[in-house]
């Protein structure tokens, strides 16, 4: 190679350069861009979760005004068919007077009970409601794969007692299976113990010809996901804002993964992509 | 130049050639992933106001259920009581029969209930009777708050309809809090292009018609269509990215904007 070949090379190299430092730096940027989408799905995700919890809470508050007298039964009944009626996720309330016992129960399924006199003062919808006014309960399921919740209220004064919500879970469930980002993107609900709630993983399309949005195989809930990074991370930030990281999800895969907590239950929406998709998907 | 020199460039030219491709097509998913981030932020923003408008509607159908009679007149007032200690927003509540006259009024605010009034011809009651909701302009109150009427008619017809006051101030404070990349704005319109709610503190820009201005316009003209994140104009004048979104309930249309300027450095 004589000098000459030397300079051209030298030329042409200086020439490409730029080129290259802007397609690292563009890359770079996507890849914050990227991020930002992630975060903002995971943030809307979170935003929207609760405030459908919220507001059910501040309906629920119109029937934890009245303290209980005898003259207040009437008044309670017609609130909790105006709550029925007005919340279509509410299936059944009960109210609890100051002592913890239940003195009136109106169900959307059975019939009402007025009266029981059961004692609730040890249980903890009661007294956790008592001690932090707003008591959100595990999420269980009705025939196999509906998803609920217990909500309990206490009112402002204690003679006012106790609201006891049955809350239907399924706004929430397919809000995850409408957040699967990119081609094989996830996204989950994990509770304060870091619990699965709802996975994507969890819902399969329905089979042709049938109606329904999904089928709910429930086999993820529950599963426990404190050991990955990602969530460790989360958990450490508290309410705090977190950064998008790239981690391994449950198959050993590498993601990139934004999350957010919502208020209320401390409950915490993971949205996840995997790294194989980052240079091209458009979540 | 020799051969071998037009060999050694082109060699070179090749190894740069992908590395232009790529750059460009990084410029493009860049540009992509942009969009897709206004698109989004202008999605949440007006979620969260259906969200607001949603709230208040559902709790003021706590008050629409009872028919006019004598007995029901004092369980009116009650649930106009207790709806005003649930929704801070609302600051009054006033009750019209199903011929439309006013029979009570609750205000926070003043104790001016003038007696029975006819309203029948009133927007708030016609509109409410014919589509259920009614959602009224955005008037200031003492040159600075924000207030509209809200509607909702009975879930009966002889249940007339209630009309609350509602205090808007916080969909100016959604606005006003939302930062989009360094200098990017975000606004409200209502359904004719007016601005129901801008950054800029100037007070005329309070219901100024922007429907001229290139994004407002095609917007506003593809209300049903998929969103699109168009090139637009902002009142100065400046290139910008818009991306809009609907407010379910009043028909408001949100704006979310990046000047041009900042397209390929912000992330928004």
């Amino acid at each position: 190679m004589n000098r000459r070949h030397i300079v051209t090379l030298l030329a042409s190299a200086t020439a490409a350069w730029p080129l290259m430092a802007r397609a690292q730096q563009g890359d770079g940027r996507a890849r914050a861009l990227l991020s930002r989408i992630l975060q903002l799905r995971a943030d809307g995700a979170a935003a929207t979760i609760g405030q459908f919890l919220n507001e059910i809470v501040s309906q629920v508050g119109w029937t934890a005004q009245l303290p209980w007298r005898g003259d207040t039964m009437n008044q309670r009944r017609f609130d909790a068919l105006r709550l029925l009626r007005q919340v279509p996720a509410v299936t059944e309330i009960a109210f609890l007077d100051g002592t913890g016992t239940e003195q009136l129960k109106v169900s959307r399924l059975a019939m009402d009970t007025v009266a029981s006199k059961s004692d609730l003062s040890q249980d903890r919808k009661f007294t956790e409601a008592m001690a932090h006014r707003v008591w959100f309960g595990p999420v269980y399921f009705r025939r196999e794969s509906e998803p609920y919740l217990t909500l309990a209220l206490a009112g402002t004064r204690r003679e006012s007692g106790v609201s006891v919500a049955e809350v239907a879970l399924k706004l929430v469930w397919d809000l995850i299976w409408q957040l699967k980002v990119g081609e094989h993107g996830v996204a989950y609900i994990l509770d304060s113990q870091d619990r699965v709630i709802v996975h994507s993983a969890m819902f399969t399309p329905p089979r042709e010809g049938e109606g329904g949005s999904y089928h709910v195989d429930p086999i993820m809930y529950q599963r426990d996901f404190s050991e990955l990074a990602q969530v460790q991370a989360a958990r450490a930030a508290g309410d705090g804002p977190t950064e998008v990281r790239t981690a391994r999800d449950i198959d050993g895969r590498e993601v990139l993964s934004a999350s957010a907590g919502i208020e209320g239950p401390g409950w915490r929406v993971f949205v996840e992509l995997p790294v194989a998709e980052a240079d091209t998907a458009v979540p | 130049m020799n051969r071998r020199h037009l060999i050694t460039l082109l060699g070179c030219a090749a190894a740069a050639c992908p590395l232009a491709a790529c750059a460009q097509k990084g410029g493009g998913r860049a540009a992509a992933l942009v969009a897709r981030i206004l698109q989004l932020r202008a999605d949440s923003l007006a979620d969260d106001m259906s969200q607001f408008f949603g709230e208040i509607v559902s709790q003021m159908g706590w008050i629409t259920h009872l028919t006019w009679s004598v007995g029901t007149m004092e369980q009116r007032r009650f649930d106009a009581l207790r709806l005003l200690r649930q929704v801070p927003a609302i600051s009054e509540i006033t009750f019209l029969d199903a011929s439309g006259i006013d029979q009570l009024n609750v205000s926070r605010l003043a104790m001016d209930y003038l007696g029975p009034r006819y309203k029948g011809s009133s927007p708030e009651f016609l509109k409410a009777m014919a589509d259920k909701i009614y959602y009224g302009p955005v008037h200031l109150r003492r040159e600075s708050y924000p207030y509209m009427t809200l509607s909702l008619a009975g879930t009966q017809r002889e249940g007339g309809v209630s009309v609350a006051e509602v205090n808007v101030t916080r969909v100016r404070d959604l606005v006003v809090q939302l930062k989009v990349g360094e200098h990017g704005t975000a606004y409200v319109l209502d359904a004719q292009g007016r601005v129901i709610a801008h950054p800029d503190i100037n007070p005329r820009l309070f219901q100024a018609d922007l429907s001229d201005l290139p994004q407002v316009r095609a917007a506003l003209a593809a209300d049903a269509g998929p969103p699109e994140v168009r090139a637009g104009l902002d009142i100065k004048g400046r290139d910008v990215l818009s991306a809009s979104a609907s407010v379910a309930g009043p028909g408001w249309r949100v704006f979310v904007e990046l000047p041009l300027a900042e397209a390929d450095a912000t992330i928004p």
